[in-house]
């Protein structure tokens, strides 16, 4: 059997500027903005794994996002990953109704994703917690969320930069969506 | 040809060449004196100089006002990039200003407390909007440990609860996942407080006899020597005695902004240090 290098290369380059852009939203916008929230570069990733990939890549991904992400909050790894998969799921679903792919159809669904994060993180919360979150807060999920929607088209860019590389074990064929 | 007929056309030309100059400069005229004949044209003449002059004045007087402006535009170019380095070194001696303020305070805690303290830099904060935790710089390679209390001049903090190597993150008060025994100052009233969202936290399992008053403090009740006995958590903003229940529940305003902190303590060991107005008065 093949070894696929270059998807693992991929992989390994989506996980590597997840940590990167993981410690840019808790260190260094916090270092340069203090208190004012900042974009959930964790959402955008998770958004463009479920918009792109087939659904068992974008649970390997999901799992693997969530062992990066967990280290970064309170939350426990568990939630982090019930959180993410039951998120990756949402948008999945979404995706094989509506699909018409683009940076214009990701900024959309980093939108919808970012209107949905706060609710499931609510459920979640409410499911997991001894003491639960009794209201989400809505002020920041909501600048977090248009300030994500603001910097997927950039990101967008870069991970179809990183797909292109992961696709040479495909002979060249981009991952876009739903097939 | 006659003498006496003559070309009267000559005569004027020999006149007119020979004669009137010769006249002219043997007339004995003071050379101040202006002929009556050249005054038209010497005014005529001043006002085409004044126009001119004028003309030239203005000229001169806008181009020179031009040339200014380019020199002012670009002074004033100077000086604002001047003023902004001035601002930005202002800015900048302001904050060392603060920054040497708090550290001072903290220096001056530091040394009036009996605990053994250790000075922190906040780096980091939560990925999640709707957890309270912050990372310090300081971590085992410091003696920092997981459940260690973290508090500033104004009260508590939260403690450690993930200690790398170098760093360790900080559940704050406010979290919903923070619980830390306390007590009312004035009831000496026991309970948990434990974190409800950013702004406050809720002090739990007080016996519904207990006696609590919004504006009460509420500090520490130093179970553990984790946290100093008696060190301020917040103070009570309602209190909600249910008709049935054999227990009541307390809002409080925390006594520190965590969220805004830039340095803090982690409390390496307590010491039994106690605050209490009654037995603190050595402190």
């Amino acid at each position: 059997m093949k070894v696929p290098w270059y998807w693992i290369l991929g992989l390994g380059l989506m996980l590597l500027t997840a940590v990167g852009l993981a410690a840019v939203q808790t260190s260094l916008w916090f270092l340069l903005f203090g208190r004012f929230p900042a974009p959930l570069f964790w959402l955008i990733i998770l958004v463009y794994v479920s918009v792109t990939r087939p659904l068992w890549e974008a649970t390997l991904t999901t799992y693997l996002l969530s062992a990066v992400n967990a280290p970064f909050t309170a939350f426990p790894f568990e939630a982090v990953l019930v959180y993410s998969l039951a998120l990756m799921l949402i948008l999945f679903a979404i995706r094989e109704r509506v699909f018409w792919g683009g940076s214009t159809y990701f900024m959309l669904m980093v939108g919808v994703a970012s209107v949905a994060a706060p609710i499931l993180f609510w459920i979640c919360s409410r499911w997991f917690d001894k003491n639960p979150l009794f209201f989400p807060a809505i002020f920041d999920w909501l600048i977090s969320g248009c300030l994500s929607a603001l910097f997927s088209v950039p990101l967008y860019r870069i991970y179809q930069w990183i797909d292109k590389v992961a696709a040479q074990d495909a002979g060249g064929d981009l991952r876009v969506g739903p097939r | 040809m006659n003498f006496f007929t003559f070309d009267l056309r000559k005569v004027f030309l020999i006149v007119a060449l020979v004669v009137v100059p010769l006249m002219a400069i043997n007339m004995q005229r003071k050379s101040e004196e202006e002929l009556w004949f050249s005054k038209p044209f010497t005014f005529a003449g001043g006002l085409v100089q004044r126009g001119f002059a004028s003309f030239s004045s203005g000229v001169r007087g806008t181009t020179s006002l031009y040339l200014d402006l380019i020199s002012v535009k670009k002074n004033n170019q100077e000086l604002k990039q001047k003023l902004a380095e001035l601002n930005a070194q202002l800015g900048a001696q302001t904050e060392l200003k603060l920054e040497n303020e708090r550290l001072s305070q903290l220096l001056g805690f530091k040394h009036a407390s009996k605990m053994n303290l250790l000075a922190a830099r906040v780096i980091a904060r939560d990925l999640m909007p709707d957890h309270h935790t912050i990372t310090v710089d300081r971590g085992l390679s410091h003696g920092v440990q997981k459940h260690m209390a973290a508090l500033t001049i104004g009260g508590v903090v939260g403690y450690t609860f993930r200690v790398d190597n170098d760093s360790s993150q900080i559940l704050l008060l406010t979290d919903g996942y923070a619980a830390i025994d306390a007590m009312v100052q004035r009831s000496r009233a026991v309970g948990l407080v434990e974190g409800v969202s950013r702004d406050g936290c809720r002090l739990r399992y007080l016996k519904r006899s207990d006696d609590v008053k919004v504006g009460d403090l509420v500090v520490t009740s130093g179970l553990f020597n984790i946290f100093p006995k008696g060190f301020p958590i917040g103070t009570v903003a309602s209190v909600d005695k249910s008709r049935y229940g054999m227990t009541q529940d307390v809002d409080i305003k925390p006594a520190v902004e965590a969220l805004n902190l830039e340095e803090l303590f982690i409390v390496v060991n307590a010491n039994h240090q106690d605050l209490t107005p009654a037995s603190g008065a050595e402190e």
